[in-house]
């Protein structure tokens, strides 16, 4: 028998609470609560406009599904049906879009291509069987709801994970300033740029080179709250934390650093890796997803920070701290990764040398995309010289091996996302991955980067998304789909 | 012949008093005589300016600028080691604390006065006004000129000094519409003032 429940306003904390926090007696902390054991579980989200102020000074009119930025946390076990009921009051039309998830094509959340928009007012029904297992997330995919706030968390329980002593989800968020996002769009951006010092986005940059941003940001978030107002985690001695953390952050890189500690990943966009890999700083892109233990060896507070150059940075931090230390000064780290052991795709999938080709295998498909435009004063991002819809797209038969490859005639990094699949980068800048990564969302490099992906056609039917998931270039026209005939 | 040598010793002694005395006072504060440029680098990569503000004027932490006057070094230094929440601990060494001193205690100029010079001495028609400060100048220096004319007063409006090749030095044009005795004015910070008179030629 199925549960049924609806997530109220009330039971939303700081964006983060769980199907069975609502229903158990015991009091379990928003961020970490398991699923509730039951064939279904069912859930109504409502999108409707929120004003979200998480900074003295910062107040924005977004959009909060349940009336929370982000929305409310999901898990569900493996196998657990999931049905949401979406009520639409955001004031237009909007969709829901389960990134990550391998489901049918017609739940997959792409307006007026695998569904028509809920209208304003209106309401859809998803159901489907959440997988695989891991840290995936939902999204409204109609521009610019994500931006608004129109985004969530959702964790699907795999029972043969590693035990953790505390499960801790934590979404790094930001206030994009809308002045920005409306000259990003014509192409015209005027936001500095900060990549942190030390990150390889600076690092391809000449000492004289004026790069910005596209979009610039007002405030940075963790959990819907701004350091120092973010809910510190508490922890004790001997604890294994497991950290999901999702960089929903539609244009930039984020990079994420616990002082004190180094972080070991397990899981790259929910899906596990072919080796852990210690690490002192995580690099998320625009949608990426990242799992990463830690252990307390002493007691202490430490902050865990997303790191990059803009003065305010210091708002996306949470402190880590044992029992009775909660009025102690944290131990920091620096904005910078000067020195400092930062995630790489190259180093998770133990990359060879160069010219190294990938493992000889059967390929049906093959397919080559070279990533363009981006010009100063023009909005197209482009596929082979298109933009969307007039992209070639990648057509496929169920079962065919699929090889897509970029290039990146772009000075900016794109965050490449597939719909409805889980891929595999084999190659990155002429350098052949020995462990191939499983993932759903890569950055490939700019300035002639490339990046090779295999995957096997073997979702259910359909049209499923290929794009950059920078929301400006995704509207730019930086999208295509790969196509089941 | 030998009083001059036993002069010449008990000059010795007194330098050597004098020097073991700044050597003792150096030790007693070890947070002073940091590197300013180093502690500016520092400043930058640890995005201090987000919770103190832009220009150090104040944010969610409290202001820097002219914190040498409220504070010793051994003070700043020991609000960077052992800060209250929420400002976190950065884990500096006590190298990178008195860089972080020697920076922040030159934010409005340094404690010593600045020296403004202008080229040329005399000028006739438009002056380059140099002013250099003993610490990191502020962000907020200005320069004007003035003449009096009877009851008239003459003057060039403020005009912001730029920065220069030199770290410690800002410098802006001035032009002297005519002869007479004019007064360059520098002003920066919280109503500091300079003014420095000047005959121009004809």
């Amino acid at each position: 028998m199925a549960d049924r429940l609806t997530l109220s306003r009330g039971a939303v904390l700081l964006g983060g609470v769980s199907l069975a926090a609502a229903m158990s007696v015991r009091r379990l902390s928003p961020l970490q609560a398991p699923a509730a054991a039951s064939e279904a579980v069912e859930v109504t989200l409502t999108a409707a406009p929120r004003l979200f102020a998480p900074f003295a000074g910062i107040s924005y009119q977004g959009l909060a599904y349940n009336g929370s930025i982000p929305g409310p946390l999901l898990r569900v076990r493996q196998g657990q049906r999931l049905r949401v009921r979406y009520v639409n009051r955001s004031g237009g039309e909007s969709t829901i879009h389960w990134h990550g998830m391998i489901l049918p094509n017609a739940m997959d959340g792409v307006p007026n291509l695998t569904q028509p928009p809920a209208p304003d007012g209106g309401t859809f029904l998803y159901d489907f069987v959440p997988q695989p297992a891991g840290t995936r997330w939902y999204h409204s995919h109609v521009f610019p709801q994500l931006i608004k706030g129109l985004f969530g968390m959702i964790i699907v329980e795999d029972p043969h994970d590693e035990h953790a002593d505390q499960d801790l989800a934590l979404v790094f968020h930001d206030v994009a300033k809308a002045a920005s996002v409306d000259a990003a769009m014509r192409g015209i951006s005027t936001a500095p740029m900060v990549d942190p010092f030390g990150s390889p986005e600076r690092r391809a940059m000449g000492p004289e080179e004026k790069m910005g941003d596209e979009v610039g940001y007002a405030a940075h978030c963790i959990n819907g709250a701004s350091y120092p107002k973010t809910a510190p985690i508490l922890v004790r001695v001997g604890q294994r934390i497991r950290l999901r953390i999702l960089n929903a952050n539609p244009t930039q890189t984020r990079y994420v650093r616990l002082a004190g500690h180094t972080l070991r990943v397990t899981h790259s966009d929910g899906n596990p890796l072919p080796q852990p890999v210690e690490v002192e700083a995580l690099r998320l892109g625009a949608a990426e997803r990242y799992d990463a233990w830690f252990e307390v060896n002493k007691p202490g507070a430490w902050l865990l920070q997303g790191l990059s150059a803009d003065p305010m940075a210091f708002q996306q931090a949470v402190v880590v701290h044992t029992p009775g230390m909660e009025g102690a000064t944290p131990l920091g780290s620096a904005q910078s990764l000067e020195g400092v052991r930062s995630f790489t795709y190259e180093l998770a999938g133990a990359a060879q040398a160069l010219g190294t080709r990938p493992r000889v295998e059967r390929v049906d498909v093959r397919r080559s995309y070279v990533l363009g435009g981006g010009r100063y004063g023009s909005e197209r991002w482009t596929m082979n010289g298109e933009v969307w819809p007039n992209t070639a797209g990648v057509i496929v038969r169920r079962g065919d091996r699929v090889e897509v490859r970029f290039t990146n005639k772009t000075d900016m990094h794109h965050p490449m996302h597939l719909h409805g699949h889980v891929f595999e980068i084999v190659e990155i800048g002429g350098r052949a991955l020995r462990d191939p990564l499983p993932k759903d969302t890569a950055l490939v490099d700019p300035n002639g980067g490339t990046m090779t992906w295999r995957f096997r056609a073997d979702s259910p039917p359909g049209r499923w998304l290929l794009h950059c998931h920078n929301e400006i270039h995704m509207m730019g026209g930086l999208m295509t789909a790969v196509e089941y005939r | 012949m030998r009083r001059f040598l036993v002069v010449l010793a008990a000059a010795a002694a007194t330098a050597l008093a004098a020097l073991s005395v700044a050597h003792a006072h150096a030790a007693s504060d070890p947070y002073s005589g940091g590197d300013a440029a180093s502690g500016a680098k520092l400043i930058q990569s640890s995005g201090c300016e987000g919770c103190h503000g832009a220009g150090f004027t104040g944010g969610l932490g409290p202001k820097l600028i002219g914190i040498e006057k409220r504070l010793t070094p051994a003070q700043i230094a020991a609000k960077i080691k052992s800060p209250a929440p929420p400002m976190p601990n950065f884990g500096f060494t006590d190298k990178q604390v008195a860089d972080l001193v020697a920076y922040l205690s030159g934010l409005d100029g340094g404690t010593g006065k600045p020296v403004v010079k202008i080229v040329p001495p005399q000028p006739s028609g438009e002056a380059m006004v140099l002013v250099t400060f003993t610490g990191t100048p502020p962000g907020d220096a200005q320069v004007q000129a003035s003449m009096k004319m009877g009851t008239m007063q003459h003057g060039t409006g403020w005009t912001p000094l730029q920065k220069t090749a030199d770290p410690h030095t800002l410098a802006a044009k001035v032009f002297f519409a005519m002869a007479g005795e004019w007064t360059v004015q520098v002003r920066y910070g919280s109503g500091q003032e300079i003014d420095v008179p000047l005959n121009v030629d004809g």
